[in-house]
């Protein structure tokens, strides 16, 4: 409970570091309900403001977060406020009154107002930054599939098991259900875990850690004997795991394509900067 | 019946999107518990969804909206617009269709956390429903938790794709979005209705309110905005773009059967509490709130 009372608190933190629409929706909820001699509708802003409130405090938003099964994030608790649907209402709200009823007559103090509010609702996003890149993913996933493509192609209608970068797996199934892979993309994508119950082999770990460093081209002991066996140990798993066909990233010594080309008892080729053994 | 009370045409049109999202899930566990083909699943929901669609459109729906049209003598809410409100409508729809066009230029929705365009390739391919580890394409060796083989939006979008013979990247990343985003607003739109039922002009500001918001909170996962506009297959953004707001609209009109069904369609498409999910707690603490808001409004008149 205490870890959850934790997420909750740095939760609420991350969720109002970014944007500013809990200070909209904030400020919309105050307007509603302090509007004197107005009636809001039903208990629907009551019960608005009382749920903000219960998951803006750390415990009973741990509460609600053991309610949401525990697995989703603090920032899916939220879903229980129409933080939306609120904002929006106390927008028209404050509209219809400033302007009474948008009255064409009255457009001159109207309408910079309404301009204004929509500028300061739009400034209360992100801005255009958003958590991850769309142009970026399109680009890495363009140049997976030509990748893919191509190995399809050369397959035929085989089987085809891969063993590859991570940024060439990451697309593989997405691309085509009939392509294999040795490992899936919970190997790195941890949260993806739960939607199994199968674990990796210690020996298929080894597999994406060796890949990992060979991309990254992080110094990995290649050309001495211990990462000879690594590479050596690693081809082996793999080809007992049923991959025939591994790719292998242009950042790779000579030292790490030779041993495998040894150990498979085929040789690689270039295709699109990358190695490819191919069995 | 008073005007913010009665079902409106935006109603029928979700409740009929969820009637059909229900049969997907007959259709899924009839693979899952009884081991039929993805094929035979793929076919048993054409023939529920085309006996639901003949039943309902040629029938009760098309002679209900013939009914209130009937009954309702009044103008148009637009009969009142000015040129503001006009010019509000069409900010409204600009938004709208600049959503449309973000969504459809992506290229492809925000996978984090999330493997439906996999799923659905392996069902495609392996003519089963979770007979492979979708993220591997190999048999599982643990296998998948129930409640989530149980979720039936991957057999709805795989369904699409074999009937239609569409690529699952287009389905579950354009097609779907596209829906949830119209699905959306038509929630939004029914909540402006109940909130708003005798002002036109109020509803349009609502509305473009709300199109302005989705643009400002596409900046973070969790938010409704981002869910309509970045990863709007989801179930969870389903559930927080089309249910939420049309379970709100229901329940500020006391619909409280209506409002079943929205805990029903999110326990078929979210991982929930043994199917209480944010539907049924909504539900609940509304039901409670307006009881504590009509005791004390009753008890400050006996004073």
């Amino acid at each position: 409970m205490g870890e959850l009372i934790r997420s909750a608190w740095l939760g609420w933190q991350g969720f109002i570091s970014d944007g500013k629409v809990m200070a909209l929706f904030l400020a919309a909820l105050l307007f509603l309900l302090m509007r004197p001699g107005k009636t809001v509708k039903g208990p629907f802003v009551s019960y608005a403001a009382v749920m903000a409130a219960c998951c803006t405090a750390p415990f009973t938003a741990a509460l609600l977060m053991l309610y949401q099964t525990g697995f989703y994030g603090y920032e899916w608790v939220w879903s229980l406020v129409p933080v939306t649907a609120v904002t929006a209402y106390g927008f028209a709200e404050f509209m219809a009154e400033y302007w009474k009823e948008l009255k064409v007559s009255l457009w001159k103090k109207g309408l910079p107002a309404a301009l204004l509010l929509l500028g300061v609702l739009l400034l209360c996003g992100g801005l255009g930054k958003t958590v991850w890149s769309r142009g970026e993913e399109a680009r890495e996933r363009e140049h997976a599939q030509a990748l893919l493509r191509e190995l399809k192609a050369r397959c035929g209608d085989g089987e085809l098991c891969l063993w590859a970068p991570e940024n060439v797996m990451e697309y593989a199934r997405e691309f085509d259900g009939g392509i294999q892979l040795v490992y899936g993309r919970n190997m790195w994508e941890l949260s993806l875990n739960a939607y199994t119950y199968d674990t990796y082999d210690p020996s298929v770990t080894e597999l994406y850690h060796w890949m990992r460093q060979s991309d990254l081209e992080i110094p990995d002991g290649n050309g001495n004997e211990e990462g000879m066996a690594a590479a050596r140990r690693c081809a082996q798993t793999a080809q007992g795991r049923g991959v025939n066909c591994i790719l292998l990233p242009e950042n790779a010594s000579g030292d790490k394509v030779a041993v495998l080309e040894e150990t498979l008892g085929v040789s690689a080729e270039r295709l699109e900067g990358c190695y490819l053994l191919l069995f | 019946m008073e005007s913010g009370k009665r079902y409106f045409i935006g109603d029928y049109l979700i409740a009929g999107g969820l009637i059909i999202v229900g049969l997907a899930e007959t259709a899924h566990l009839s693979a899952v518990f009884l081991g039929r083909s993805f094929s035979d699943c793929a076919l048993i929901w054409m023939a529920l969804q085309a006996a639901f669609l003949i039943a309902a459109v040629g029938h009760g729906l098309v002679r209900r909206c013939r009914s209130e049209a009937a009954r309702s003598t009044g103008k148009p809410f637009w009969a009142k617009f000015g040129w503001i409100d006009w010019i509000l409508c069409i900010v409204f729809v600009c938004a709208a269709a600049s959503q449309l066009a973000y969504i459809l230029t992506a290229g492809g929705g925000y996978r984090q956390g999330d493997m439906t365009v996999e799923t659905v390739n392996s069902f495609l391919e392996t003519n089963e429903v979770y007979g492979v580890n979708p993220l591997t394409g190999r048999p599982y060796t643990g296998g998948i938790p129930l409640r989530l083989k149980i979720l039936c939006l991957p057999t709805l979008y795989g369904s699409i794709c074999r009937i239609t013979g569409l690529p699952a990247q287009l389905v579950v990343w354009k097609l779907a979005p596209v829906l949830t985003l119209l699905a959306c607003y038509l929630a939004y739109g029914v909540l402006a209705q109940s909130l708003f039922p005798d002002n036109g002009k109020k509803r349009v500001c609502f509305l473009t309110a709300v199109a302005f918001l989705l643009w400002a909170e596409n900046y973070m996962f969790g938010m409704d905005g981002f869910g309509v506009l970045s990863c709007g297959f989801r179930g969870v953004a389903i559930r927080n773009a089309v249910l939420l707001p049309w379970l709100f609209s229901l329940l500020i009109r006391k619909k409280w059967f209506a409002a079943l069904l929205c805990v029903l369609a999110e326990a078929c498409m979210v991982w929930t509490l043994y199917g209480l999910g944010v539907c049924a707690a909504v539900t609940v603490c509304m039901a409670a709130a307006g009881f504590v808001m009509k005791a004390y409004s009753s008890g400050r008149e006996a004073a």
